[in-house]
């Protein structure tokens, strides 16, 4: 838990030094028609923000991200982006304090500079945010080779926590950086209260401070670079999972047995393609770490014997600590996703093992997926691409309440912005301008009382029910079970009696296939986007719910009501026969239940 | 320059200031510990509700990290629950609703023309357990000990066999706790705007903030009962085993969805209308033009309150229930777009027909126009029942709740903010890093949330605490992060600039906005006691008619503009036309409130803890500190009335017939009866409605027991009434009558518990919820007659202590309604326990 609250903070403090730099551009404006006062308050006001907020919100931020580095590990091509784009942050704070401190009186900057600096500091938002939230996959060559250096197996192993924040705090201490600076913002508290005074008076006071300030604010950035000499010092490096991990948007520390060299193997090892697997795989024998050249190690603790690090277990207490009891839930979901084969024996190996499996995906679609941004309704998932009558209708009427949404919302913004238009045109109140009745009956009950009662009508027209009552064909009828964290999916009508399927289930195209729907603990929802809405699957009812593929295929489905841990991998897949080829679709499915027995 | 007379008056005002502030002033240190003014009080709760706010973001940044890469590894499943739930469960329990509390509670008084809220240290007390409360839910996280199952803790996934751990049981008694702060800001807020306002200032007169916030009030107390209800129901469930709301007994978890959509809808516009009346109030003073349809705008807020509560199962939709009820609140909730579009158009019209001037709290508003319309649209969209059962429970509908949320109140909040900030701490603005914050606020939202509604359509659904790529899902997460970040430094900027603006920004004189309404007509920042002397009101807007109102008010020309005997004092007028009637006499620095919330604390926090044992010495407790705060107001005479100033002469409030204590029980019991007819509504429920029934053995209730117990009840609450009828008179007849009445009411109250004593014997709690509903429903008959028989000993108390007489017999009417209460209820009660559950099921549900 600690490293969340540490994230938590990284991000309150990184967010508040980023405004504080998209802001303060705009504080060192003209000084226009501003009076002594306003403008003595301005420049007390610009410096308070700078000194005591700003400042310090920058010194956080990297000092957080600094023990972050040491509460996870890092190497990861990203971070190395993402540390660059914070010394630019770094460099353009540095830039404006330059401007608050050069101009004792005056804080203007010229149009160019601070559009100059404006648009850095927004360059460098930008990619911090793209590279922690991003992550893009970058090649490995970016780190300077002492940095993919691998380290002794097990030197960091019961390491504690503290000592390594306290390490790095001391480290942060010996580079000069927070200490010399501290005292001096501490101690220009004297000054700014009497600040007014100095601003107006004659001689630009506390100039000599100013550079002081100045130079230990310089340093401040310097962090960022420091980083590099930080890392090679050998009590504080520590191996603490295998993860990428950056200083930002980073990863508990799972301590599996990985060491970063063996992840620097497996790193070269999936560049040069499958050559190098074997020797991946010989030193750290993973299942599931085999096939695919995994860039990184499965997760959980498949051998289940990494003893716990001295003092150690409040890092990873959300997940280490609750190991025990979550180990046999999670092999039972493991067990009923059917991954036990793979020999993945727990939740968070699910999620690695999907990891790996993807990861090239991944990384091939990313820019792919950047680049065509939103484009495109299509998706195993999407509610717009559908594929039975009823999504299809629902599909149609999202389509048309969008349409008049956005209708709506620009007329009702018109209305609200055009009166300060023509008030800030002088314009007089216009007799045009239509009697209270009108907007108060007119707009605000007439106008939704007809726009509503419309809607529900059309809505209740085209309102698709796959009902097989209504049409009066015959249903297929299949039974879904729901449980933590699978369906199953009873097929009555397959030959020699009801066939009992594990998250598929098999149905003819174009015809109705009504499923009942129970659930044996919590509350489930069954839903196929490109089929149909959802329904309930709630313990001590049955619910029943109609769909109807158009046409041969696989559909993805999900549990969209959340039920626990594994909700998120909880799906199914409706698989839609030819009508004519699903009788003998159903025969085999028989066939190979029976035929291991 | 100066008139004649000015010196004198300046000089009057200094003084009258010097003898006010001496008797309503609370000293720095530990006597803050006592503070129960309701500007600190009211500040205390707007600061701690921001400290919520922030540490709630925080958690929402972290679900963001984690979710903008597919498979990412921020958050594994039981982090990631934990801090979902957290998020919602403390933005919508401990910031959103404490923060309209601690803004009505501040403001209240000074709108209204009042030096206090009428109930000072009710707010206190609510703060204290707010404080606490709030504290453990937040707190539990730290310990990795926080709940996970959504902040609407569906049942069974929160139940016992799911839920093992502590989370669920710091979400049910946190929140409970802190639910008991709401239910008395709602007590305190409807009371003062009733009858704590200035003398003049009928209901039509009234700033249009307070119908707001009346409104509000009273769907506090409607909405809230019925969460408290299910809380304890299934706090009571985990603990001890009966089987609300497990269907192998007879429970049905469809109960607690009903319960907690009952209060959960309600609770979306309890938000909402602070914020709109905020910009009621505050977009004509900018539109410079009074607001258009004043009439139309009130009726369209108490429409709303109405409407609100008949549209809960929209949250239901996809659980199955039959397709006509599915219509009729489908077309409910669109109906409830009426209301809201009537207040839309008096806003837009008031902008035609006036001069706006783009200020920042104006700037926030057309921010709301956009991000709320947009809300309200997407509402519609998913109040058509097709299309949210697609949408539903996906990120399509976190989007809209959060266009409906920050659109509705957060951008609102803040423009409020803006524009009050001044009057709380007679700073103004220097400088616009405001406007530079609002950008960003409103890009990052936008980028945010504009593309999670695609994100939903795309089929995400929510609470997933990863996904795998190839789903389309990467790209719009992605924005939604980046996005997400920029929304935060929009709000660090806020912070920075609130902050500055505190420390340096530039004093004003009076109104700065050129507002109309009262809380402008004083000193800024306000002295403790607000108004020097009370106003009379003419109009909707007192400082237009008279900008010279406030130095009149200052050197004590308007009512009560003197300091007598030490006393802290405001008017109470009548209801409707405001002609005043009493002089409220207040408190001032009382520790009894935190002392009685920390009593309570003992007691959930022994519930929490599974302390069985030290839970009653909780509530004894709290029993004894509540009796002394209650008793701490008796006068041992009649007290004469006394002049009030400008020749109006009243009864100090003890001396009256109906003082504010009196008008809070009518209230209090409003939220009571709702909480009974939710049981009631519970009961029904499962016995038509739920599986497993009936049970294989019922409830052996003995019909003698009950008819004595029903008719212990009656006799109480006749006695009760007869104590009060007793004590219509003076007289030593009339005296002994009424002690007598109320011993009786004591004894019959006790053989009323005896008897339900003997009822309990015949259940079996755990078997079967047949009989867990029974026990509920003799718990809450038990509960009633206990406080029963405890206000009718206080008042025996106060009797023989001389304490009460025919003007001073507020405590005696206040019994004797909780005992007609506690009667009429109690009858219902019997009824439903012995109620044979075959008549209440629809023969076509009985398979």
């Amino acid at each position: 838990m600690l490293e969340i609250w540490l994230k938590a903070f990284h991000i309150a403090v990184l967010s508040l030094w980023a405004a504080g730099l998209v802001a303060l551009p705009a504080l060192i404006g003209p000084r226009g028609a501003a009076s002594d006062d306003e403008y003595a308050r301005r420049l007390r006001f610009t410096r308070l923000a700078f000194e005591f907020v700003i400042s310090p919100a920058a010194l956080f931020t990297v000092a957080s991200g600094v023990a972050l580095i040491f509460v996870a590990t890092w190497e990861t091509p990203w971070l190395a982006g993402k540390l660059a784009a914070v010394g630019g942050m770094g460099l353009l704070h540095m830039l404006i304090g330059r401007g608050l401190s050069r101009h004792a009186r005056r804080l203007e900057a010229g149009p160019a500079l601070r559009g100059l600096i404006t648009l850095g500091v927004l360059v460098c938002i930008a990619a911090v945010l793209g590279f922690v939230l991003g992550k893009p996959p970058l090649p490995d060559t970016i780190f300077p080779a002492f940095m993919r250096d691998g380290r002794p197996d097990g030197f960091l192993d019961g390491i504690d926590l503290w000592g390594a924040l306290s390490g790095g705090v001391r480290q942060i201490a010996a580079a000069g950086l927070l200490l010399p600076a501290l005292p001096r913002i501490l101690l220009r508290r004297r000054d700014a209260e009497a600040m007014l005074e100095d601003e107006l008076a004659a001689v630009p006071a506390g100039e000599a401070h100013e550079e002081e300030l100045e130079a230990g604010q310089r340093q401040a950035p310097g962090q960022d670079g420091g980083l590099e000499i930080l890392d090679p010092v050998r009590p504080v490096e520590r191996e603490h999972g295998e993860q990428r991990h950056g200083d930002d948007a980073v990863r508990p520390g799972r301590r599996a047995a990985p060491r970063s060299r063996h992840q620097n193997h497996l790193a070269e090892a999936r560049e040069r393609g499958g050559a190098a697997h074997d020797e991946g795989g010989a030193r750290a024998p993973h299942p599931g770490a085999g096939e695919e050249g995994v860039e990184r190690p499965p997760i959980g603790r498949v051998g289940g014997g990494d003893p716990e690090g001295a003092g150690d277990g409040e890092g990873d207490e959300h997940r280490m600590d609750r190991m025990p009891e979550q180990r046999d839930a999670a092999v039972e979901i493991a067990e009923r996703a059917g991954l036990v084969q793979d020999g993945i024996d727990d939740v968070r190996t699910v999620h690695a093992h999907l990891v790996s499996s993807s990861s090239r995906r991944l990384r091939a679609g990313f820019l792919v997926c950047l680049a065509g941004g939103l484009g495109g309704c299509a998706g195993p998932l999407s509610t717009l691409d559908p594929a039975g009558p009823v999504a299809d209708g629902i599909a149609t009427l999202w389509w048309v309440m969008f349409a008049g949404a956005v209708a709506i919302l620009v007329v009702v913004c018109a209305l609200a912005i055009v009166p300060f238009l023509q008030a800030r045109r002088g314009d007089a109140v216009s007799s045009r301008v239509p009697r209270d009745a009108v907007w108060l009956a007119g707009g605000g009950l007439a106008f939704p009382l007809v726009t509503l009662t419309a809607l529900m009508l059309w809505a209740f027209v085209i309102e698709p029910i796959d009902d097989a009552a209504l049409t009066g064909e015959e249903p297929v009828r299949i039974a879904a079970t729901g449980r933590q964290w699978a369906w199953t999916f009873v097929h009555e009508d397959a030959p020699g009696g009801a066939l009992a399927l594990d998250g598929v289930m098999h149905v003819p195209a174009g015809r109705p296939v009504e499923i009942t729907l129970a659930s044996v603990d919590v509350i489930h929802s069954f839903w196929v986007p490109r089929l149909a809405g959802k329904r309930d699957a709630i313990p001590g009812r049955v619910n029943t719910i109609t769909v109807r593929a158009e046409a041969p295929g696989t559909y993805a489905g999900l549990c969209a009501e959340y039920c626990g841990e594994g909700h998120a991998f909880m799906r199914l897949e409706v698989v839609a026969h030819a009508p004519e080829d699903y009788a003998a679709a159903l025969a085999r499915l028989v066939a190979d239940a029976e035929a291991p027995r | 320059m100066t008139e004649p007379g000015t010196a004198a008056r300046r000089a009057r005002a200094i003084r009258l200031h010097r003898a006010l502030h001496a008797v309503w002033d609370t000293p720095p240190g530990w006597a803050r510990l006592g503070a129960v003014n309701h500007s600190i009080v009211g500040r205390r709760f707007m600061l701690t509700a921001l400290f919520f706010f922030v540490a709630a973001g925080l958690l929402a940044m972290l679900l963001r990290t984690q979710l903008a890469l597919p498979l990412n590894d921020v958050l594994g499943p039981g982090a990631y629950a934990q801090v979902v739930t957290l998020h919602g469960t403390v933005m919508m329990f401990l910031f959103a609703i404490p923060f309209i509390e601690g803004m009505a509670l501040y403001l209240l008084p000074k709108l209204l023309g009042a030096r206090d809220l009428a109930f000072p240290r009710l707010s206190a007390f609510g703060y204290w357990c707010y404080l606490i409360g709030g504290s453990v839910v937040l707190g539990s996280i730290a310990f990795g000990a926080a709940p996970d199952g959504g902040w609407f803790m569906y049942t069974p996934l929160s139940s016992k066999p799911y839920s093992p751990g502590i989370g669920a049981d710091v979400w049910l008694l946190g929140i409970t706790f802190v639910e008991v702060s709401a239910i008395a800001a709602a007590v305190e807020i409807t009371v003062t705007i009733l009858k704590v306002r200035a003398p003049g200032m009928s209901l039509g007169r009234m700033p249009i903030m307070a119908w707001y916030l009346l409104v509000t009030a009273l769907m506090i107390l409607g909405g809230f009962p019925p969460l408290i209800l299910g809380s304890v129901l299934l706090e009571v469930e985990r603990a001890f085993g009966w089987p609300f709301f497990s269907p192998e007994k007879g429970g049905d978890p469809l109960l607690w969805q009903h319960l907690f959509w009952l209060f959960g809808h309600p609770e979306v516009y309890i938000i909402f209308l602070p914020a709109a009346g905020a910009i009621s109030t505050i977009l004509p003073v900018f539109a410079r033009r009074p607001i258009v349809g004043y009439a139309w705008v009130v009726s369209a807020v108490v429409a709303l309150g109405f409407l609100s509560f008949g549209l809960w199962v929209h949250h239901m939709f996809a659980t199955g229930l039959p397709r006509l009820s599915l219509a009729f609140f489908s077309a409910a909730s669109l109906l409830v777009a009426v209301p809201t579009g009537v207040q839309v158009f008096a806003w837009l019209a008031t902008l035609a027909k006036g001069r706006p001037v783009l200020t920042l709290p104006m700037l926030y508003i057309l921010g709301f126009f956009f991000v709320f319309v947009a809300g309200g649209l997407t509402g519609v969209m998913v109040a058509i029942v097709p299309f949210d059962e697609q949408v539903h429970d996906t990120h399509f509908v976190v989007a809209h709740l959060h266009y409906v949320l920050i659109g509705g109140f957060v951008l609102p909040i803040l423009g409020a903010i803006y524009y009050w900030l001044p009057q709380i701490s007679g700073r103004m603005p220097v400088f616009g890093l405001g406007k530079t914050a609002f950008w960003l606020i409103f890009a990052g939202f936008n980028i945010t949330f504009l593309v999670m509604h695609w994100t939903g359509l795309l089929g995400m659904p929510r609470r997933v605490f990863t996904y795998e790529a190839g789903l389309g899902w990467h790209a719009p997460n992605l924005i939604s992060s980046v996005g997400a970040f920029v929304l935060t430094m929009g709000f660090a900027l806020v912070a920075l600039d609130l902050f500055l603006q505190l420390r340096h920004g530039r004093s004003f004189r009076r109104d700065p906005w050129n507002a109309g309404t009262l809380e402008w007509a004083m000193p800024t920042p306000p002295a403790s006691y607000a108004f020097a002397s009370l106003p009379h009101v003419a109009s909707r807007d007192p400082l237009h008619d008279d900008p010279t109102l406030p130095q009149c008010l200052a050197a004590g020309e308007g009512y009560l503009g003197r300091v007598r005997e030490g006393r802290m004092e405001t008017l109470v007028v009548s209801m409707v036309d405001a002609k005043p009637e009493q002089i409220l006499v207040l408190p001032n620095q009382d520790r009894g409130p935190l002392w009685t919330a920390l009593s309570l604390a003992v007691f959930f926090g022994a519930l929490l803890a599974s302390l069985y044992w030290l839970a009653p010495v909780g509530l004894v407790l709290t029993l004894v500190f509540a009796w002394r705060w209650a008793a701490s107001g008796a006068m041992r005479a009649d007290p004469p009335p006394e002049d009030a100033g400008r020749g109006v002469v009243l009864p100090l409030h003890v001396a009256a017939a109906r003082p504010p204590t009196w008008w809070a029980m009518p209230f209090l019991l409003l939220a009571d009866a709702i909480l009974f007819s939710s049981l009631a509504f519970g009961v029904v429920f499962l016995a038509a409605f739920a599986p497993g029934w009936p049970a294989p053995s019922p409830p052996d209730l003995p019909g003698v027991a009950a008819l004595v117990c029903a008719a212990a009840l009656v006799g109480a609450g006749s006695a009760g009434v007869g104590a009060g009828w007793a004590n219509r008179r003076a007289g030593i007849a009339r005296g002994v009558a009424r002690d007598a009445c109320l011993a009786v009411a004591a004894v019959a109250s006790t053989v009323a518990l005896g008897a339900l004593a003997r009822l309990a014997l015949g259940l079996a709690p755990t078997s079967h919820a047949h009989h867990a509903v029974v026990g509920a429903l003799l718990a809450y008959v038990a509960l009633h007659a206990t406080v029963g028989l405890i206000l009718s000993a206080f008042c025996l108390r106060l009797s023989l202590g001389g304490a009460i007489s025919a003007l001073r017999r507020s405590p005696v009417e206040i019994a004797a309604m909780w005992q007609l209460y506690t009667a009429a209820t109690g009858l219902v009660a019997l009824v439903l326990a012995l109620l044979a559950p075959e008549a209440l099921r629809p023969p076509e549900v009985v398979r």
